[in-house]
């Protein structure tokens, strides 16, 4: 075995939930708001029938092969080539993601918070827990996440309580004015950004223990998670208004900045920028550690350390060189990468689980 | 221990250390930076900004060398450029150090560039992060901001800070004026669906001899700053200063109010006066037979402040009914009168458009067109419930006793 490590229920949920949250509560409010204006909160409602049908598929997947990584059976269903073929697709997507995630951190903090540091720096900071984090395994990635979790939780709602007093429902008025279709084209930019994503669990489920409630778990955590973002983004409309979170590029951020208590507990936005570098942190770890897998999956290789250095340089230049601004990721977003991902998360897949059928191949 | 490990405990220290080597690029010293507290954005001439920056004096605030050198406790520069941010850059020629917005105060925009149109000055406070947006915008009435800034001011020292509470003050104190954040009004540009106001401010006095530390000096300083009405905008642009009257229909309106006085006339003559101790708005958009009004409803809670009526008794039950409903009367008339006003003006500085959307979507998109026709004829349904919940330490007034012929 590459990974000797298991994992319960409850990381792997917890890690589902950190996942989905990722970089995208960070970046999609605005981007959804300015799509489906004050129905945003709609959207992402609407994406929980998505991920349903999503996470159906995806267990349904791995219940078949049971103890097999999507590369492993993916190998046996498609033949030996063809196999390594889509598993290589799977190992670019997984370093490319891994890439992208980083890069909307080193976005985020040169921005925001450390405006003269070059992003390059931010990037090599960070990467180095991380690779620390895959070299350890799973199984201690999957301990921070728990680690980190309720300190999210515990930020997360302190933060909604400094709020309240600057939440104004009517700024969420009036509720869908042009009917179904503005919320509808807000779940697109989602369906990628993070939806598709999370195909990443089916390398990681072979190592849960209690296999037969991973899609309970699994549909859980992911309806939880889009449930809190449902929630940001609706917080995020009544405290800012429609246009500025629509135009703002870090919105829940800028959302940090209203709070203000007496006069002199205001100016805490940093602490809440602290839930995303929890969050980047599990999904980035979790992202790079499963293309370092998969390659040693894919190649036989005795451990999936050896690649740990080299990919790691590759995320690190391929962060820089993934797109030139925050805009540019923006437009990438809402265009292109929600059929690039939606590819992995829901063709490949479904292609799998179709031939598979076909060909009466079991676990 | 193996050497081995030592040595691999070595470089992950080593690693783990470098970690906090990432703030030194972004590393301020506070000697290093120079805080603003109020910044004054002025035409200049040819289509140029001029912008003055009120930078605080540490060593003539700090509370421990006394009296400091005897020089002010905050210094201005200014400068001009084509832009806010050209000229904030070009101030740099005269500071020795780094301009720091971060802890601004209060934003004054001068007359003239207000009547011109403020949209250029929004944009880069609103896009830098180190600039946040929640200080406070004014404009100078019948001057330029640089004036507002140059003047000294007796209790604070940082005039700055003086204008900053003075406007908390007044809104929770009288409401003629209320505090517009810098954030406020960009939401206000950004939607289509509410016009834009602020308050106002003016030097009385010498601006020249304003600017001396011989100005606080005296016991009465010959030169102040003092918060007016609120400034009416349309689109960019400031159509007109409400007095304080008007002004406080705005506030009214837009449910500001915290405290306030309202004076009604005796049956006979003279006055009582009402302190408002709780006030609360409801606007919406109703709709009949197809064509819109707005519906103001306002809950007071009052006290009774003096009652300067001849021979009036006073505490009785029927009486204070009597002054709740003349209360309620007064405060109607002055909101009818300021939406009066606007709908002259054809400005939607309540925001009504934004309760008609929100009311009735379809109608909005029907006739968001026509708006400068529809706004003017929109009438307004006021309705005051007043409250009266104490009358005082004294149950009884000795103008019993007092008749006046």
């Amino acid at each position: 075995m590459i990974e000797n490590g298991k994992i319960s229920l409850l990381q792997f949920g917890i890690a589902v939930y950190m996942f989905a949250l990722g970089s995208t509560a960070l970046l999609a409010p605005s981007i959804i708001v300015s799509i489906a204006k004050q129905d945003g909160w709609i959207s992402v409602i609407f994406c929980m029938l998505v991920i349903v049908a999503f996470v159906s598929l995806w267990s349904r997947l791995s219940k078949r092969y049971p103890g097999q990584s999507m590369i492993q059976y993916g190998e046996r269903i498609l033949g030996t080539w063809p196999g390594k073929l889509v598993g290589l697709i799977y190992i670019w997507y997984f370093l490319y993601l891994s890439s992208l995630v980083l890069r909307n951190l080193g976005d985020f903090i040169t921005t925001s918070v450390l405006s003269q540091t070059p992003i390059q720096f931010v990037h090599i900071m960070f990467m180095i827990p991380v690779l620390y984090g895959a070299y350890l395994g799973l199984e201690v990635i999957a301990r921070t996440g728990e680690v980190l979790f309720p300190w999210i939780l515990v930020i997360f709602s302190v933060t909604i309580l400094l709020l309240l007093k600057n939440i104004d429902p009517g700024q969420v008025l009036p509720i869908l004015p042009d009917g179904l279709l503005m919320p509808l084209k807000g779940v697109y930019p989602l369906l990628g950004f993070p939806i598709s994503e999370l195909v990443v669990f089916l390398l990681v489920i072979p190592f849960v223990k209690g296999q037969n409630k991973i899609k309970k778990y699994f549909n859980l955590y992911f309806l939880l998670a889009a449930a809190t973002g449902a929630c940001i983004v609706f917080i995020s409309i009544s405290v800012l208004g429609v246009d500025v979170t629509a135009r703002s590029t870090f919105s829940v951020f800028d959302m940090a900045k209203e709070i203000n208590v007496g006069n002199f507990f205001e100016r805490v936005e940093v602490l809440v920028g602290g839930i995303w570098m929890m969050t980047i942190f599990v999904k980035l770890s979790i992202c790079f550690y499963a293309a370092n897998l998969a390659t040693a999956q894919l190649f036989n290789l005795r451990s999936y350390r050896v690649t740990l250095l080299p990919f790691g340089m590759f995320v690190l230049a391929l962060s820089i060189l993934g797109y030139k601004n925050t805009a540019e990721s923006a437009w990438f977003i809402t265009t292109a990468y929600p059929i690039y991902s939606l590819f992995h998360g829901l063709v490949i897949p479904a292609l799998l689980l179709m031939i598979g059928k076909l060909r009466r191949l079991k676990g | 221990m193996t050497v081995n490990k030592m040595r691999r405990s070595f470089i992950l220290i080593m690693l783990l250390l470098s970690v906090s080597l990432g703030g030194c690029w972004d590393i301020r010293y506070l000697d290093e930076l120079s805080t603003t507290v109020a910044l004054g954005i002025d035409l200049s001439g040819n289509d140029e900004l001029q912008v003055t920056v009120q930078v605080v004096n540490p060593t003539e605030v700090s509370t421990a060398s006394k009296g400091g050198g005897g020089s002010s406790p905050v210094t201005t520069y200014s400068a001009t450029g084509k832009t806010v941010f050209e000229a904030i850059r070009q101030i740099s020629n005269e500071t020795s150090r780094r301009l720091f917005f971060s802890h601004n105060q209060v934003l004054v925009i001068g007359e003239e560039l207000a009547r011109k149109g403020v949209g250029d000055v929004f944009e880069f406070i609103e896009r830098d992060p180190e600039v946040r947006t929640d200080f406070y915008v004014v404009v100078a009435k019948g001057g330029k901001a640089a004036d507002v800034l140059k003047v000294t001011t007796p209790i604070e020292k940082i005039p700055g800070t003086k204008v900053h509470d003075n406007i908390e003050n007044v809104e929770n104190k009288s409401g003629t004026s209320f505090a517009v954040r810098v954030e406020d009004v960009i939401e206000t540009i950004g939607s289509d669906k509410k016009e834009i106001t602020m308050g106002s401010i003016e030097v009385i006095g010498n601006v020249e001899t304003g600017g001396d530390m011989k100005n606080v000096q005296k016991i009465d300083p010959q030169t102040i700053i003092k918060l007016d009405g609120m400034a009416v905008f349309k689109g960019e642009k400031l159509i007109q200063f409400f007095n304080a009257k008007r002004s406080r229909g705005i506030s009214w309106v837009d449910n500001k109010i915290k405290s306030t006085v309202v004076s009604v006339p005796c049956k006979n003559e003279g006055r009582t006066v009402i302190e408002i101790i709780h006030s609360s708005t409801k606007m919406k958009a109703k709709f009949q037979q197809g064509k819109p009004y707005i519906d103001i409803k306002i809950m007071q809670e009052a006290n009774i402040a003096e009652i300067l009526c001849p021979g009036m008794k006073g505490a009785a039950k029927a009486v204070f009914d009597q002054l709740a409903k003349e209360t309620g009367q007064e405060v109607t008339k002055e909101i009818t009168d300021t939406v009066t006003r606007a709908q002259k003006l054809n400005t939607d500085i309540f925001g009504f458009a934004d309760a008609i959307y929100k009311a009735n979507p379809s109608y909005w998109k029907k006739n968001r067109h026509n708006w400068d026709y529809i706004y003017p004829k929109i009438p307004i349904h006021v309705e005051v419930i007043t409250q009266i919940r104490r009358e005082g330490i004294r149950n009884k007034s000795y103008f019993e006793k007092i008749l006046r012929e």
